[in-house]
């Protein structure tokens, strides 16, 4: 913002006393109007859970940049928890230190705790899944807080349809971690589903590393798919899980884009590097004087429907052409 | 041979001597009781172990399913399958819990399947269930159970006094059998090795304290039954055992003071340097020791049941054999007899042999001998020695005598060589000095010549003088002139004219003798000192003589009156110069002998066709003793450096030269009297 300058101000050759307390008193409120100029700088901090999500970050900056919100006008605090939850509290106490206009986080993980910190920040979320079950909204249409964002959760009738056309699905294996709400609502979403699928979902909770390995030989035994939910566990296993599972003939399923690019052979999920864009519409209101709680929640309407070639190739997969010709993005 | 067969016999017994030893018994039962006991202990530990983590894991299971029982109610009430699935997934992370899972009161499973199985453990213990794909929970439990021990609880879930559910744990027992397992092996392991510790401490201190006495007894008991005597046993005992090692010690000590060993004696038999043969009443070989053997060149058996006679040389004919002079006489004592060797040598010997009896009969005969070949070939050479000694004594005895004459004529040559040198040394010194005074005596001769002329002349003259005195003396009284007279008498007073006109005379008279007796001695000189000549002349002895007592007249005139008694005697043939210097030597003897004044006479006369020269003095005289060596070389009865003790020892020499004789006769206090006897012819 640049000052506004009095023309008055060099109206007269010389200066008299009377003038020269004005000048003085002008320069004054000059100052304090420079000052004032200076903290109206935005300042965003924003939290990344881990590296998967790093497109939503990267649409969150370019729908704030491209709506005016650029450096150095707005100054932005980028952090990165590299999946570790108790980071995520060392980088909240960053934050309440930083005196921030606005947080937009990415990932549960990270936004649960955020929002149950920070009362009086603004709060901008992506990447959550269920934010309601999670417990950091009220409602879909209003968090009911000073919270809004964007949600990943797909449609999963839509996910077992697509799955269905690769695979008749009689037994699905969900792997999931308790305590992660995130991952915990993909499984009660599926296991909503399953008799409209006239499927059996089948939980398998992974609580650490290394419990994968001991575990799939059974799973893979007694389903016919696998459901990968994005939980941390998982994520870090999700190599493995794949292998196993192609070894085995079976499908590897999930709703999380950044899974699909790392191997799990069917994807229906929303656009990560969207979902950060529409976070970021979301924000550009809150900076332009919204209040959270007006804005509701939401998601894209469209899903993405990836499929791993690699991945089926390795498997002997054999991918329907409908299937194929449906898939908005192939990673061969 | 034997003794191999022996030690091997006892080598293959020490096996099943060991093996029904006391050591090896009071070791296996020991070890045995202590294994049982070990065994037992073992046991009932584990037993109790077992029943104490039974109740520990029926607690255990009681106590997680109430707690799974609380946790879930909650969840139940909401039908949240999820959080009941995190509850028992929490459950069975425990190592022992192998399933857990929730039912509601309709019996319908509420939890997941992947969340109640411990399918992790079931996979570390490699248990395979094969099961359909859809198999429910309820049937992976019994095909769990099947599999392994497993012990189920059930705790109801309530809330309030309403029962919604009851949660069910499956707790495998495989840990505590494992732990039982590993607790039995420990405790197994520990008592045995307790065990063996206590054997072993017991061992040791029961074969140290018991079984090494014992051991040490038995092992002295055998050495005592192979006759070895001296076997005591020296080991450290306590109480009974001592008590049993010091009787055995005394036993061992009395059994020796009272027995002597077949082995001792053998022993003794056997180290003996003398052969030793036992004989039987009948005359054959029964035994014979290791040195009769060696001697005679059999073996130890070779001879046995042989008859003696084999031994010994065939025996003239009619000569009584050694077996009946041994029936005879019983006994032969170190008789020199000929052993006939294997090999036909024969050997001569030291024999003895006597009866060996029991009681009234007859067992035999011991024969010792004593080889004495040796002894034989020494005394034989002994005697060759002693005769060829004899006779190289006899020629020594020989010998010495021919070098014993040799030595004494040559001791007597070298004293008569000695002699001889020194008289030659003396007589080349004589004859020196004799040249020396003829040479003088030639040069003063010339210069008395002249003087005795001048004398006679002055003589003459002063005759003359005194005639003309005479003739002037009477002038002057013829003048009358009193004053002239007096005056010529008062010059012939103070001038001592008288005096000197009267002695003139007698100093011409006195001066004209001197020189005859200088002329005299100086001649005489001559004739003493003259050299002799190679070949004897004919010289008058009184002449000599007179010559002689002129040289030595010096000597002789202040203490000796000299006598002279010339006889008539003729001349004699010899070396005058030799005789001057034996007369010499006995008057100077002569002279020597009178210590103050004395007389000397010195005598010539013929007797029995030989010049017979006598000088005798009447000086102190000499014993016996000194007498009878004076014409030895070098004896002198004079101070050291006085005399040579070579002047009477030459004057033999002279005297014997000339076949003459000199005789002394002397006796102290009474003089000595020197008897010359020379032959004329």
């Amino acid at each position: 913002m640049r000052p506004t300058v009095q023309p008055g101000c060099t109206r007269r050759g010389t200066m008299r006393p009377a003038s020269v307390k004005r000048s003085f008193f002008l320069s004054f409120v000059l100052f304090f109007l420079l000052c004032g100029s200076a903290r109206a700088e935005k300042r965003i901090g924003i939290l990344l859970f881990s590296d998967d999500m790093q497109d939503a970050v990267t649409g969150v900056l370019e729908q704030l940049r491209s709506c005016g919100f650029k450096e150095p006008a707005v100054k932005y605090l980028l952090e990165n928890a590299k999946g570790n939850k108790a980071k995520v509290a060392e980088l909240a106490h960053k934050f309440a230190k930083a005196r921030l206009d606005l947080i937009v986080t990415v990932g549960t993980s990270a936004t649960v705790p955020i929002v149950h910190q920070f009362k009086d920040i603004p709060v901008v979320f992506s990447m959550v899944y269920d934010p309601v079950e999670a417990k950091i909204a009220e409602s879909w249409q209003s968090s009911g807080n000073n919270s809004t964002g964007t949600t990943a959760r797909v449609s999963m009738p839509i996910l077992l349809g697509r799955l269905n056309e690769l695979v008749r699905v009689k037994r699905l294996a969900v792997l999931y971690t308790p305590g992660e709400k995130n991952s915990e609502s993909q499984l009660m979403d599926l296991q909503r589903m399953q008799k409209s699928f006239g499927l059996k979902v089948v939980p398998v909770p992974l609580t650490g590393k290394g419990e994968a390995a001991f575990l799939l030989p059974e799973v893979l035994r007694t389903s016919d798919a696998i459901y990968l939910t994005g939980s941390n566990v998982v994520n870090t296993e999700v190599a493995g899980i794949v292998e196993s599972a192609g070894r085995a003939h079976k499908v590897t399923v999930t709703h999380f884009q950044a899974l699909a690019q790392r191997g799990v052979l069917l994807s229906v999920s929303a656009n990560t590097r969207e979902l950060g864009r529409l976070a970021g519409e979301k924000a550009v209101k809150i900076l332009r004087g919204a209040k959270p709680s007006s804005i509701p929640i939401e998601g894209l309407k469209k899903y993405d429907l990836i499929l791993n070639m690699r991945t089926a190739k390795a498997g002997n997969f054999l991918i329907p052409p409908s299937l194929l010709g449906a898939a908005t993005r192939i990673i061969q | 041979m034997n003794k191999t067969a022996a030690s091997l016999t006892m080598s293959s017994k020490s096996g099943s001597r060991w093996n029904t030893s006391i050591s090896f018994r009071f070791l296996c039962i020991v070890s045995g009781i202590l294994l049982v006991s070990s065994v037992v202990a073992t046991g009932i530990i584990c037993i109790n172990q077992n029943t104490v983590l039974e109740r520990f894991l029926k607690n255990k299971a009681r106590d997680l399913g109430a707690y799974v029982a609380k946790l879930s109610s909650e969840a139940m009430l909401l039908n949240n399958t999820v959080q009941l699935d995190a509850i028992v997934r929490e459950a069975i992370k425990d190592d022992d819990i192998v399933y857990a899972f929730i039912r509601d009161t309709k019996g319908q499973i509420l939890t997941s399947q992947f969340a109640s199985i411990d399918y992790i453990s079931l996979q570390k213990k490699s248990i395979e269930l094969a099961l359909p794909p859809d198999a429910g929970i309820l049937e992976i439990a019994e095909a769990i159970k099947t599999r392994e021990e497993i012990l189920e609880v059930s705790t109801p879930v309530d809330v309030g006094d309403q029962r919604i559910g009851t949660v069910t744990v499956g707790i495998s027992e495989a840990h505590i059998d494992a732990q039982l397992r590993r607790t039995t092996l420990f405790v197994l392991a520990l008592n045995i090795a307790a065990a063996f510790a206590a054997g072993a401490v017991l061992f040791a201190a029961s074969r140290k304290m018991i079984l090494s006495p014992i051991k040490e007894l038995a092992k002295a008991t055998g050495c005592l039954a192979r006759g070895e005597l001296d076997t005591r046993v020296q080991v450290k005992a306590h109480g009974e055992v001592k008590m049993l090692v010091e009787a055995f010690n005394q036993m061992a000590h009395d059994l020796k003071m009272s027995t002597v060993s077949k082995e001792y004696v053998d022993n003794i038999i056997g180290s003996m340097n003398e052969t030793l043969i036992v004989v039987s009443s009948e005359g054959s070989v029964v035994r014979m020791n290791r040195a009769a053997c060696r001697l005679l060149g059999y073996g130890e058996e070779e001879l046995i049941d042989q008859p003696i006679d084999v031994i010994f040389p065939e025996e003239p004919a009619g000569k009584v054999s050694l077996l009946d002079y041994l029936r005879t006489h019983g006994n032969l004592a170190e008789t020199e007899k000929t052993y006939r060797a294997n090999d036909g040598r024969n050997i001569p010997v030291l024999f003895s042999a006597s009866e060996i009896r029991t009681g009234a009969s007859m067992l035999g005969y011991v024969c010792v001998a004593y080889d004495i070949t040796k002894r034989k070939k020494a005394e034989r050479m002994l005697l060759q020695a002693q005769a060829e000694l004899l006779t190289n004594h006899e020629v020594l005895k020989s010998l010495y005598a021919q070098r014993s004459a040799q030595a004494e004529e040559l001791e007597k040559a070298y004293a008569e060589l000695k002699t001889t040198q020194a008289q030659m040394i003396q007589n080349e010194k004589l004859a020196s000095i004799g040249q020396l005074a003829a040479g003088v005596a030639h040069e003063i001769n010339n210069p008395i010549a002249f003087i005795n002329s001048n004398l006679g002349t002055l003589g003459k003259y002063f005759a003359r003088i005194l005639s003309y005195l005479d003739i002037q003396n009477q002038a002057f009284a013829s003048l009358e002139n009193p004053e002239i007279e007096a005056e010529l008498a008062q010059a012939r007073k103070r001038l001592k004219l008288d005096r000197i006109l009267e002695d003139t005379g007698r100093v011409v008279e006195e001066s004209q003798d001197g020189v005859e007796r200088i002329t005299k001695i100086i001649n005489g000189l001559k004739m003493f000192s003259r050299k002799d000549e190679e070949e004897q002349k004919e010289a008058d002895i009184n002449a000599g003589l007179e010559s002689t007592i002129s040289v030595i007249w010096n000597e002789l005139k202040y203490k000796v009156t000299l006598n002279r008694v010339t006889g008539d005697i003729p001349k004699i043939k010899c070396y005058p110069g030799q005789l001057n210097q034996v007369f010499m030597n006995l008057l100077v003897n002569a002279s020597h002998a009178i210590e103050d004044k004395g007389e000397i006479t010195v005598a010539t006369w013929q007797e029995n066709g030989n010049v017979v020269v006598s000088i005798a003095d009447t000086g102190s005289g000499m014993p016996e003793s000194v007498m009878k060596h004076i014409f030895e070389p070098f004896f002198t009865t004079k101070e050291a450096g006085k005399g040579t003790g070579l002047g009477l020892s030459i004057s033999y020499d002279i005297v014997k030269k000339h076949n003459g004789e000199i005789t002394v006769e002397s006796a102290p206090g009474k003089g000595t009297t020197f008897r010359v006897s020379l032959p004329v012819g």
